[in-house]
């Protein structure tokens, strides 16, 4: 239950105002009452007021009437106010000591989100780069693997020999062709051994024909040798040497005529040898004409599908090139993504210690003012540590005594740049 | 093929520049500080010097002042491989005797382009 005297000192801060509007009534009397009125009506409004906190004002709550109703002593009012004023220099300090190592753990945490969607972007760089790799390498491989594939199998448009083969079958198919070329050659070669032969048996015939034209022309000058003989015989008219020579005359004409009938048979080999070879001749020729159309049937086809082939493999080469440029273009933004992580990493390391450091010494500062405002509130308690800290802005663990630096003077790491934005310039003194 | 050595306290940097220059058929060597590089150069031929800038100990900048101070290495390349890119410290490294300077994150195919430049 609460007193009346209790009551009008919790609504002491209105008794003046209230009196004021209560006089308001009396000021039109004051001019026309007499002096004493006046003064004893004044006298009573501080009374009328009383009476009206007391009987009409409402009661107050509960907890402001705990609040207003401590009893302190003067000497506990005049501590609580030398310790109301450190608390306010010190509410100040802690005041500016948060404010800069909030901004100081704001540009800790920019950075850091900054170093996070840095990482984050190195790492998606570093994955797709990973990913091309891997896809363009499959690429590669499949091109490898096809041109084996043709190197074993015909494709599927081989409608002609010699159109689409594989490799091994190209090498079959020339060696065939070779083989082919190299008989007619063999048979060629006989040939002409053949006809060698035969040119030999004429030169044989015609030697002999030489002979027997030379035994011939003896004959003819044994003949003519008889002849004259014969004229002197008939004018000895010796008669047994005219038979003998008659004889003998007819023998030479024996042996001319067994003469002739040898360059007659001589003349006929001659001409069947030459029949023979003409006819040999004509046959290599025909054969000849014959293989090589046949090759050039066989040698244009295979030659025109093994460029087609050869230039199939070079396209397939010339796109495992290009995947492999690919791949080297992709590792080399796989390493300057990983450049970047680590340039991230350090510029962080650099922001680290700094900052961290600077928001321990704030709070440490904190923590020794208060410690020291507790001990000037309570002399009682004694601080744990045994050093006695004496107010400067901040009193390091090490006893130094420094300014608190201001926000301005913060440390900040520089802002990490994207690849590309300053890195890679090269300047060559 | 040239003889070439990396200086740089970063792990990761030091693998990729060695990656890209072995790959291209260069002998690398890699030293993690400034020091470690003096050894390195002391006891080896090097035909290339590629040097960090913010290194532990002794950094970049004083790492070619010292190179230039061995008789074997005064004319020999040495480029700077850095995230810096003030002309101050540009200025720096070029009146310490560095032969050029290449901004980090580096690409590979310039930085093969740059060494072949400065090695012909």
């Amino acid at each position: 239950m609460i007193t009346p005297a209790q009551k009008l000192r919790f609504y002491r801060e209105r008794m003046p105002l209230m009196s004021l509007y209560l006089a308001l009534p009396w000021l039109w009397a004051a001019l026309i009452v007499p002096w004493w009125v006046s003064v004893v009506g004044l006298i009573l409004l501080p009374v009328a007021a009383a009476m009206i906190v007391v009987a009409v004002f409402p009661t107050p709550p509960a907890s402001r009437r705990a609040t207003d109703d401590i009893q302190l002593s003067d000497a506990q009012i005049e501590k609580m106010r030398e310790a109301s004023s450190g608390l306010h220099n010190l509410l100040e300090r802690w005041s500016t000591l948060s404010r800069s190592t909030g901004v100081n753990l704001e540009s800790a945490r920019q950075q850091v989100d900054d170093v996070i969607l840095h990482s984050e972007a190195a790492v998606l760089e570093i994955t797709n780069s990973f990913v091309g790799v891997t896809r363009k390498t499959r690429t590669q491989m499949e091109y490898a693997l096809s041109l084996l594939q043709q190197a074993r199998t015909p494709g599927e448009n081989a409608a002609h020999k010699g159109d689409d083969l594989p490799l091994p079958e190209y090498i079959r198919a020339s060696e065939a062709m070779l083989k082919s070329l190299t008989a007619h050659l063999l048979h060629f070669s006989e040939a002409s051994l053949e006809l060698v032969q035969r040119q030999e048996r004429v030169r044989e015939q015609t030697r002999r024909i030489d002979d027997l034209l030379d035994q011939m022309t003896s004959l003819a000058g044994q003949v003519g040798r008889f002849a004259l003989s014969t004229s002197a015989m008939v004018q000895g008219s010796r008669r047994n040497d005219f038979t003998n020579m008659a004889d003998k005359v007819r023998g030479l004409s024996q042996a001319a005529n067994d003469l002739s009938r040898e360059v007659r048979q001589s003349l006929e080999g001659i001409k069947e040898e030459m029949s023979g070879a003409h006819t040999a001749l004509n046959n290599m020729a025909r054969e000849a004409r014959t293989t090589a159309q046949e090759a050039i049937a066989e040698v244009e086809p295979l030659g025109k599908a093994m460029l087609a082939k050869n230039q199939q493999v070079a396209e397939i080469l010339d796109r495992i090139n290009t995947a492999g440029h690919e791949i080297q273009q992709d590792i080399n933004q796989i390493i300057i993504a990983m450049q970047f992580q680590d340039i991230i990493q350090q510029k962080l390391e650099r922001l680290k210690t700094p900052v961290f450091t600077q928001v321990l010494d704030a709070l440490r500062s904190l923590s020794d003012e208060t410690r020291f405002l507790h001990q000037r509130i309570n002399p009682k308690l004694v601080d744990v540590s045994g050093v006695t800290r004496t107010g400067p802005f901040r009193v390091a663990r090490s006893g130094a005594v420094s300014a608190v630096s201001t926000p301005e003077e913060q440390p900040t790491a520089t802002e990490p740049k994207p690849p590309g934005e300053s890195g890679g310039k090269v300047e060559l003194f | 093929m040239a003889s070439i050595l990396i200086v740089d306290d970063s792990t990761t940097m030091r693998q990729m520049v060695s990656f890209t220059l072995s790959s291209a058929g260069h002998k690398v060597l890699e030293a993690e500080s400034g020091d470690k590089a003096i050894l390195l150069a002391k006891s080896n031929t090097f035909d290339l010097i590629i040097a960090d800038v913010n290194m532990p100990g002794m950094n970049g900048i004083d790492l070619v002042r010292a190179l230039r101070a061995l008789p074997e290495y005064k004319f020999t390349p040495v480029l700077v491989l850095t995230t810096e890119d003030g002309a101050d410290l540009k200025q720096k490294g070029k009146s310490a005797g560095a032969t050029g300077w290449i901004v980090k994150p580096f690409n590979p195919e310039v930085l093969l382009s740059v060494l072949n430049k400065v090695l012909s």
